[in-house]
């Protein structure tokens, strides 16, 4: 990893709701380093976007964070003052949605709305001058005039394009991209998948993204972090992740996942179905659901396992440990 | 009394061979316009061309997936399909009869005969039905079933043979399971009135990864259980390389290529399937590092006049001076067929 840009440590977000306490994030440590792609995978429900919104601090109400920092360049930002992570927000780490017509005002022009970010973070700028410069990096011709219309008259994958425009309009480092390709066709994911990984190279922007697709991060992450019931269950670099997954839910996950690459006579999956955010299981979380899983498994939260040093690969899992050895068989488990 | 394996019309045709097919099906939607616009105007109305001569042929057993992205007319061609829509013009045939001219028995058969599963199962359950009514209502209506009994064993048997449990199960409402369970309801429901032939709709698309390989897990068992005949319509090809036997890719309402799964995944031949694959990741980074790569041009253009000549043109990277006038014809080798100019 190059100089490190996010430093989460120990995050934890948690919404007190009526019914209990629901630990969305719950002692996460994460790590982007600069111009660095990063992935985040799990299934729905896991804590993906909490922790993307944890680091902007665009929780929502009753949304708070319980624990942890969030060191970004040196600043902790979860304890900044609201007014001062206004000006981070944007300016040095930008966010991208999947749904970019919930994040552009429906009566304005585009031009207009790039307009009023520029304003707030380069004032001293000439808008005129970089609004075409904008749009057409991000694959948009001049002859367009994309500034001239409004969000109605444009495609999806053309808005989630505006949308990265404007994300990148204040020069950010980092990037957070949450699902932002899920809402689209194959082939215009790929246009903007690959526009994403030019713009991270050409501006040494780093990216954090988030996605449910394992062929996306394969195709598009350096390193690779796969989320379960708001903890990190598995990280390394992408090669090593998909070569030598260690932890069962990675497994499962990669054998649950088809290829166009390949033709597969059996099938196999993770059984049962994400446990009750606000019930979780003690212990591993994923016990309920692992075929490997033993009584030491269900009883207290499994070790970090250092699997490859170079390869920043770690796993929190108890297999191969001495007490996971002696532990009774597996228990009969209720899904 | 095991009933599953008892109900369907499959004696009504012989055990192989064509089960059902469309012939050069078309779906026109007008477009609509303002009275007032369309008086002063007087053009003739514009039409959506959601499907556009589609042939399409269904073998007992098979699995065929209608694959292409979305706006491209699978869903109508579904429809047409499944006679919840009549075409503009062409025809479907079911075993051998024409659905236009089934009679009121036959239609009754049909209903019975096909049914369709939806990528959002939720909204095809009932919110303040139980899941016993839910199944029990259609049961009475198609076999005239008037003993409790014999619905609770009908209904209980089809929640078993899609794995939930109808001690449990029987009496909640929809809004009580998940997503792939109500999925498996919607399979439940069709099973039990004896479908044989089954349309899905984009079936896991709304789904996690592990809850779509377990539903994709259960229709591969139904289908050898049951002697079922899938009919997949799916953006998915990943999903379609390892679920279906026959693929036809569909491009702004026309077939541009179709064949046996494993050749076109080999070997596609038509421009827009070899830039559908190559714009899909794969689940490996050093593949995914090495393979060649196309760069998708432009985004499908729209359905209401849509370009001349061969209709992949404006996105295609081979495309000729004739690619912009003329229609290829479509071609046929062995099993295989694809419509362009440049492909022989
Ligand atoms: N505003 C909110 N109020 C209550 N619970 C929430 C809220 N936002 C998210 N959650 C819960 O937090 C958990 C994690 O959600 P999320 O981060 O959206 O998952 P993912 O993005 O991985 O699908 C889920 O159980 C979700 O229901
Ligand atoms: N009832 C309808 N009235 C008008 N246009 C329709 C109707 N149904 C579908 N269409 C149009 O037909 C085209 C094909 O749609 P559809 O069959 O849903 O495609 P797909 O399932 O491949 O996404 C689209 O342009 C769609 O807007
Ligand atoms: S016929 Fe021409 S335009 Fe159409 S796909 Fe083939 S090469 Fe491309
Ligand atoms: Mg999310
Ligand atoms: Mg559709």
């Amino acid at each position: 990893m190059n100089d490190l840009l996010l430093n989460i440590k120990g995050l934890k977000t948690y919404f007190n709701l009526t019914r209990g306490v629901l630990r969305a994030v719950d002692g996460v440590d994460l790590k982007v380093g600069a111009g660095e792609i990063v992935g985040l995978v799990g299934e729905s429900g896991c804590g993906k976007s909490v922790l993307a919104r944890s680091v902007l601090r665009l929780l929502q109400h009753p949304g708070y964070i319980a624990a942890g920092e969030i060191i970004y360049e040196g600043t902790d930002l979860s304890k900044l003052p609201d007014e001062k992570m206004r000006e981070h927000r944007g300016k040095k780490i930008a966010m991208v949605f999947q749904d970019p017509l919930g994040y552009l005002n429906p009566v304005m022009k585009v031009g207009s709305q790039i307009e009023e970010a520029l304003r707030i973070h380069r004032p001293n700028e000439d808008p005129g001058k970089i609004i075409p410069l904008l749009l057409e990096s991000v694959g948009f011709p001049r002859s367009a005039r994309i500034w001239d219309r409004y969000p109605h008259e444009l495609s999806g994958g053309m808005l989630q394009r505006v949308i990265i425009a404007l994300a990148i309009s204040c020069d950010p480092r980092l990037l957070i991209a949450d699902e932002p390709t899920t809402a689209l066709d194959v082939t215009i994911q790929a246009q903007v998948l690959r526009l994403l990984k030019r713009l991270c190279k050409e501006r040494e922007m780093a990216m954090l993204l988030i996605t449910h697709n394992l062929g996306i991060v394969a195709d598009t992450c350096d390193r690779i972090y796969v989320m379960y019931c708001g903890r990190i269950v598995e990280t390394a670099d992408v090669f090593s992740l998909f070569e030598k997954p260690y932890h069962p839910y990675t497994r499962g996950l990669l054998e649950a996942t088809l290829s166009i690459d390949e033709f597969r006579e059996n099938l196999t999956t993770i059984e049962g179905t994400v446990p009750d955010p606000i019930n979780l299981p003690p212990g591993c979380r994923f016990a309920p659901r692992c075929s490997a899983a033993r009584l030491v498994c269900t009883q207290a939260d499994p070790p970090c396992l250092t699997i490859d040093a170079l390869k920043e690969h770690v796993a929190y899992c108890w297999i191969g440990t001495a007490e996971y050895e002696k532990s009774a068989a597996p228990l009969t488990t209720a899904i | 009394m095991p009933y599953l394996s008892l109900e369907g019309v499959a004696h009504m045709s012989e055990a192989n061979g064509t089960i059902m097919k469309a012939e050069n099906v078309v779906k026109l939607f007008p477009v609509k316009k303002s009275s007032l616009l369309a008086a002063l105007t007087r053009k003739p109305p514009d039409y959506v061309h959601a499907v556009d001569g589609v042939s399409l042929d269904v073998q007992v057993g098979d699995t065929i997936a209608i694959v292409g992205e979305s706006g491209s007319g699978k869903t109508t061609l579904a429809r047409v399909m499944l006679n919840l829509i009549e075409p503009t013009s062409g025809k479907v045939i079911w075993r051998g009869k024409d659905v236009s001219t089934l009679d009121k028995n036959e239609l009754f058969q049909f209903r019975k005969d096909v049914q369709i599963i939806f990528q959002n199962p939720g909204g095809a359950l009932n919110p303040r039905k139980s899941i016993f009514r839910i199944l029990s209502e259609p049961l009475k209506l198609h076999f005239n079933i008037k003993s409790g009994s014999e619905l609770v064993d009908r209904a209980s048997e089809a929640l078993l043979a899609v794995g939930l449990n109808p001690a449990i199960h029987l009496d909640r409402h929809p809004h009580e399971f998940s997503g792939g369970q109500r999925q498996r309801i919607c399979i439940a429901r069709a099973l039990s009135l004896g479908a044989k032939i089954i349309f899905a709709d984009e079936p896991v698309s709304s789904l996690d990864v592990s809850i779509q390989a377990q539903i994709l897990i259960l229709m591969k068992k139904l289908k050898e259980e049951f002697g079922l005949t899938y009919i997949f319509v799916t953006h998915d090809l990943a999903l379609t390389r390892s679920f279906a036997s026959r693929v036809y890719v569909m491009y702004l309402g026309e077939i541009v290529e179709s064949g046996p799964v494993e050749d076109i995944f080999m070997e596609p031949l038509h421009p827009y399937t070899k830039l559908l694959l190559a714009s899909t990741p794969v689940p490996n980074p050093k593949r995914a590092r090495s393979r060649e790569t196309i760069i998708p041009v432009g985004e499908i253009p729209s359905p209401i006049n849509p370009p001349p000549g061969c209709r992949f043109h404006t996105r295609c990277a081979l495309a000729k001076a004739i690619c912009k006038t003329a229609k290829p014809v479509v071609k046929t080798v062995g099993n295989r067929s694809f419509a362009c100019h440049l492909v022989n």
